[in-house]
């Protein structure tokens, strides 16, 4: 089985002060193939680009999307990179999307505002920038916030594909479900909570289908090895198992074997 | 995967809680005890240790005597029916000496464990439960307790075994609870905590510590336990077959007087 981590983060350095093992692209690489997955999709992120003043993102920006670019190079097919967009700075994101875009960029984020100085996503400056992404056939994967802006997003760019981090998290799972069934454009992916309970997938899948579900690690933040051991625990299907660990990340992403 | 997987080690499970009776648990609406076996099994976990679920709205239709009792009962009869369980107390501050008299019927009949939640410590009729489960040479499993709880539980009570981090609770970071077993011999670490699923932090601390006051735990059926196991078997991949035994089986079954219960 060729798992696609769709959640996941080069770079990441965020528990290097707790455990004191640096993450290397190397590691990346290697602690994910031992868990069977063949693809890592995500954002880099890191300690030193996290509450910058904001006016600093505007640089910072176009570096992290390099960075994922370089990150690509030295991984190959192994990752697929996803960018970062500011709303402050809606002209210089477009121009970011745009250039990515041209170098086979298809995903953008997971997007961490909570990191970036920024909050709600339902506001003009991302939706003018999500509008964009749409446009370009992108995917947009972001850090849930408030069930409300949640909720006033995926209503604001209709046709958008948003795949909406950590189902489950924060509690809210009945409100993450509530999405899934308004919205046909809007997906979760499952890293870090989505699997904490027992039967969170099966629950899911009776009420919205298997298609809108994409399995994630989060790592390097957490474990390469819960996810994939609480999916394949869940009472669900092959076809379920299968949509959810990689058909359906290749099927929003296009991506080829 | 992990080559850790293709030994097979019996697996006990420090904090699982099997429902007192069909509809225990809100989380997956439907659960007997059957169903609980099933599943923990089908996880690999052999052994489930922990105090009885009740179902939802329990409290509500009973007196909190009445409900301790129940759950209590409820544990020991499980226990002599079925050898994959090995029982926990339930005990309430609102009723400490009914609690007390709890923690002496069921002591001497072996049980080592009473499950404690965190929000109950500040209560003033604790040190009372505390101070006989102390004297009965029992151990208490916490969940939901902060770090620095912990702290003075131990520092309070040093000859209490302190069972820390159940129901996978993400209180604190493994650092600072390693920190703290290295002053208080009493404290123990339950590995149930979502935050042992964060990559490499049980990997390089417990090489550092030691393994010896280490347990694994899953909180099922609160956790998801296949996920849980696999967390902590990635964490320890590094380790000999020797450090799987311990704390995937001997620490506990050491910590609960229940050496022969494989045999």
């Amino acid at each position: 089985m060729n798992v696609i981590d769709f959640h996941a983060h080069p770079m990441y350095d965020f528990h290097l002060p707790t455990h004191g093992v640096p993450i290397t692209l190397d590691r990346f690489r290697t602690d994910l193939e031992a868990n069977l997955i063949s693809r890592a999709c995500g954002s880099v992120i890191y300690r030193d680009m996290q509450n910058r003043p904001l006016k600093e993102y505007e640089q910072i920006i176009p570096l992290l999307n390099d960075q994922a670019l370089a990150c690509r190079d030295i991984l190959s097919n192994f990752y697929v990179p996803g960018i970062h967009v500011h709303p402050a700075f809606v002209e210089l994101s477009c121009r970011e999307l745009a250039r990515c875009h041209a170098q086979g960029v298809r995903l953008i984020g997971e997007l961490v505002p909570y990191m970036m100085q920024w909050k709600d996503y339902a506001c003009p400056g991302f939706i003018e920038i999500m509008e964009y992404a749409r446009d370009l056939n992108m995917v947009v994967n972001m850090h849930p916030s408030t069930p409300q802006d949640m909720l006033a997003f995926s209503r604001a760019v209709p046709g958008l594909t948003i795949v909406w981090a950590h189902l489950s998290g924060g509690g809210h799972f009945e409100q993450h479900l509530d999405l899934l069934r308004r919205f046909d454009h809007v997906h979760f992916d499952i890293s870090a909570h989505g699997t904490d309970f027992d039967c969170t997938l099966r629950r899911t899948i009776d009420q919205v289908g298997h298609e809108r579900l994409l399995f994630g690690t989060d790592y390097p933040g957490i474990g390469p090895a819960c996810d994939l051991a609480a999916v394949l625990f869940e009472p669900l299907t092959s076809c379920e198992q299968e949509a959810i660990l990689f058909k359906n990340a290749r099927r929003i992403l296009n991506l080829t074997d | 995967m992990n080559q850790i997987d293709s030994f097979r080690i019996p697996v006990v499970d420090i904090d699982a809680h099997p429902p007192l009776c069909p509809m225990s648990v809100d989380h997956i609406e439907c659960i007997d005890t059957a169903i609980f076996f099933t599943r923990l099994n089908r996880a690999g976990i052999d052994i489930a240790c922990g105090s009885l679920t009740p179902p939802p709205d329990f409290l509500k239709t009973h007196t909190l005597e009445e409900a301790v009792a129940i759950l209590n009962r409820g544990a020991m009869a499980l226990s002599a029916a079925d050898s994959r369980y090995l029982p926990a107390l339930r005990i309430h501050p609102d009723c400490p000496d009914f609690s007390i008299s709890q923690l002496d019927e069921y002591a001497p009949l072996g049980v080592r464990l009473i499950d404690i939640d965190g929000c109950h410590l500040p209560h003033p009729s604790m040190k009372a439960i505390l101070t006989r489960a102390q004297s009965l040479n029992m151990t208490v499993s916490l969940y939901g307790e902060s770090i620095t709880q912990a702290k003075e539980l131990a520092e309070q009570f040093p000859d209490l075994r302190i069972l820390m981090g159940g129901l996978g609770s993400l209180r604190y970071m493994p650092d600072r609870a390693f920190s703290l077993m290295q002053t208080y011999p009493n404290l123990f670490l339950n590995l149930s905590g979502t935050v042992w699923t964060y990559n490499y932090a049980l990997h390089e601390w417990a090489q550092r510590f030691g393994f010896d006051r280490l347990f694994f735990g899953s909180g099922y059926p609160f956790c998801n336990p296949a996920g849980k196991l696999a967390a902590v078997r990635w964490e320890l991949r590094d380790q000999p077959v020797s450090v799987h035994e311990r704390i995937f089986c001997k620490n506990a079954l050491g910590l609960l007087g229940a050496e022969g219960r494989l045999q």
